[in-house]
């Protein structure tokens, strides 16, 4: 009969545990919105205009929105989609896009094309032009057992390459930020480097590497590191924020400590160089680097112990003359 | 005599009692057994292929209840089909996968068996779930050695929910039809050499190269799709003096670059919850967006992850209420936008 009670115990036990984790007591509807294409690219001389069919799927009934908005880049590298009041940069391609139908309503499992149509002004100018198409599906408000409404908005970006004008890819540093460094971590270089220029780059096959060499009070060089930035473009006229850490087995005597950035492009094009300084009041032990993150940040760090921007220039080098390479073999330019 | 007869009684009607409560229990766990369902298949059902080629094959599951594991056997004909690689689906990405010495298992399937057996994805408690509907599991490639037909055939299947339990499953099969190439037929010798007519100028396509050796090789890469789901509403607690939680699983279905960025959509107060009272109450704290290491405050709307292809995010909702914060029925909107990137 014990045994009869605690079998009925655990029973009871396993009964509540599963009432407790049922799936049924946090089941929550899903809202599923697809958009196909997703990434516009039109290659228009100016004067001409080209349509193209956007496919909107709801796998729910859902009311859609579709809005052609300004593009614009937080420092984090994040696209922002910009309403016409915020959008004000000079390379806006968001006039030139009209979407029809702008709203329409999607029962459970229906498609909806939208007719897209870029068209680039006589005097649209040189380089290229960025817009987002922001297709947005209704936001359901919270009910009484629930307070969080969760909405889901697809962002098509629209790049539209003004053909037969030059296209300039430049870039300042705006700024080189060294944070004071505590013993045991490694020193906090944030650089921001604005893009000057009338066109994207950053993805392949022009990707952005970006190197830090410490250099001692004597201008001796202590440690270099490059690293390779996400495989996201830097849209003209804003600023791409990312962080190099460095780090060296050796201590730090006090004095004052220089840090040279270079920024430059995969196939060889220095961006710009500029440095930052660090004061070490006290020998300083520096610590490990965190491996990079998967996302957002910067990727596929290199560091290079004693060395200098001549290696880093070195490394820009060969990396430019792989990439050209690559590139003279798929256009079957090169044999093996 | 009379107090005997009384705990005879007492003890006859809660032994009655027990076993009618056991009874209930029984059903309600019956009942509860068979409340869910999985749905467990090989996708997609049927391919075709060239010998030569390497295909890939997905075990999906479609379940009606959140899941933390799944395992199956794989049946394949291995003169037709050699398993290449194993790996976890979208859906249980950061989940263990075994058995643990998969090349071992991936030997004995394409030298004998002709089965992986007891493939299994699981995370471990706390580790993750993977939301309800159709997910996928794993992913399994295969070299095509000979031209034929191979099922893919599932076997052996246990989907385990969230406590842990066994969710009834059925599972659907899937095929390879291989093609192996057609030899070229053998010239036959002619034994008469009888005049032949003169052939039909045939116009020659202007764009084939001279005979150098050199094979043009051209190809359109189709425009990419993103496709984003989430829930539609989540309930946070708001209990006083801690940090509340909430999982917002985010799923992404792309074939190119995209960035998900977070922010809460309203022009005022934005980044707090708040009340419907006009003017409304509004939480001391603003509301912050995790995944990861990353930590978003939603009044800034920013970058939460960038990538490419298919994933799985489950993102955290994190609200501080602190004492000084007003009673009331605080609400907020969370939008998810999944953006082209280039």
């Amino acid at each position: 009969m014990r045994a009869n009670l605690r079998w009925l115990s655990m029973l009871l036990s396993l009964l509540l545990l599963a009432a407790v984790h049922s799936p049924a007591a946090h089941a929550q509807t899903e809202q599923t919105l697809r958009v196909d294409p997703a990434l516009l690219l039109a290659d228009l001389a100016p004067g001409e205009s080209e349509t193209v069919n956007v496919t909107v799927t709801a796998k729910e009934p859902m009311r859609i929105e579709v809005v052609p908005q300004g593009l614009g880049q937080r420092p984090d590298g994040g696209f922002q989609i910009l309403p016409e009041s915020e959008d004000s940069s000079i390379y806006t391609g968001r006039p030139y896009v009209k979407a029809v139908p702008r709203q329409f309503t999607l029962n459970a499992n229906q498609s909806k094309k939208v007719k897209v149509t870029i068209s680039v002004p006589k005097d649209a100018g040189e380089g290229g032009r960025y817009a987002i198409l922001e297709v947005k599906g209704s936001l359901r408000k919270p009910g009484e057992e629930e307070n969080v409404g969760v909405g889901a908005t697809i962002g098509a970006s629209v790049v539209v390459t003004l053909e037969g004008t030059a296209q300039t890819r430049t870039g300042d540093i705006t700024e080189v930020k060294i944070a004071p460094v505590q013993s045991g971590n490694p020193i906090s270089v944030v650089t921001s480097l604005r893009n000057t220029g009338n066109y994207h780059y950053g993805a392949s096959p022009v990707r952005m590497f970006a190197g830090a060499t410490l250099k001692d009070p004597r201008g001796n060089n202590v440690v270099t590191t490059v690293t390779s930035m996400t495989e996201m473009s830097l849209v003209p006229e804003y600023t791409r924020a990312f962080g190099i850490d460095l780090t060296t087995a050796e201590k730090l005597s006090p004095g004052r400590y220089a840090v040279d950035v270079q920024v430059g492009l995969e196939d060889g094009t220095i961006l710009d160089r500029a440095t930052g300084y660090l004061d070490v009041t006290q020998e300083l032990a520096l610590g490990e680097v965190a491996a990079p993150q998967s996302s957002g940040g910067g990727s596929g760090v290199i560091v290079y112990a004693a060395a200098g921007l001549a290696a880093l220039a070195g490394v820009l080098g060969l990396r430019a003359f792989l990439a050209a390479r690559r590139r003279r073999r798929a256009l079957g330019m090169e044999g093996d | 005599m009379n107090n005997s007869m009384n705990s005879v009684r007492l003890l006859g009607l809660g032994s009655l009692v027990v076993m009618v409560l056991v009874a209930v229990l029984l059903l309600a766990t019956a009942m509860t057994a068979s409340a869910f369902a999985v749905a467990v298949s090989v996708a997609p059902a049927s391919q075709n292929a060239n010998v030569g080629d390497t295909i890939t094959i997905r075990v999906r599951q479609n379940a009606d209840v959140d899941t933390t594991g799944l395992q199956t056997n794989v049946s394949f004909d291995r003169t037709v089909l050699q398993a290449t690689s194993v790996a976890r689906g979208v859906a249980y990405t950061g989940a263990a996968l075994l058995p643990s010495d998969m090349a071992s298992a991936i030997n004995t399937a394409n030298t004998s068996s002709g089965q992986l057996s007891n493939l299994a994805v699981f995370f471990n408690p706390g580790a993750g779930t993977v939301p309800i509907g159709d997910r996928e599991g794993i992913v399994i490639t295969f070299s095509v050695i000979a031209g034929g037909s191979s099922p893919i055939a599932l076997s052996g299947i246990e989907v385990l929910d969230t406590g842990g339990n066994v969710v009834p499953a059925t599972s659907s099969d899937g095929s390879v039809n291989a093609t192996a190439p057609t030899p070229s037929p053998a010239p036959t010798p002619s034994p008469d050499p009888t005049p032949t007519p003169e052939p039909t100028p045939v116009p020659t396509p202007p764009s084939i190269p001279p005979s150098t050796g050199q094979t043009t090789v051209t190809g359109t890469v189709p425009p990419g799709s993103i496709q984003i789901t989430v829930p539609s509403t989540v309930q946070i607690p708001l209990e006083r003096g801690t940090t509340n939680t909430a999982n917002v699983p985010v799923e992404i279905t792309s074939n190119t670059l995209w960035q998900l960025n977070t922010r809460d959509p309203k022009a005022t107060n934005t980044g707090f919850m708040t009340t419907s009272d006009v003017p409304p109450k509004v939480l001391k704290n603003s509301m912050r967006v995790a995944l990861g290491s990353t930590q978003i405050d939603l009044r800034f709307g920013r970058l939460l992850a960038s990538g490419s292809g298919d994933s799985l995010a489950t993102t955290q909702l994190r609200q501080l209420v602190v004492p000084a914060d007003a009673p009331g029925n605080f609400g907020i909107d969370v939008l998810f936008e999944a953006v082209a990137g280039f």
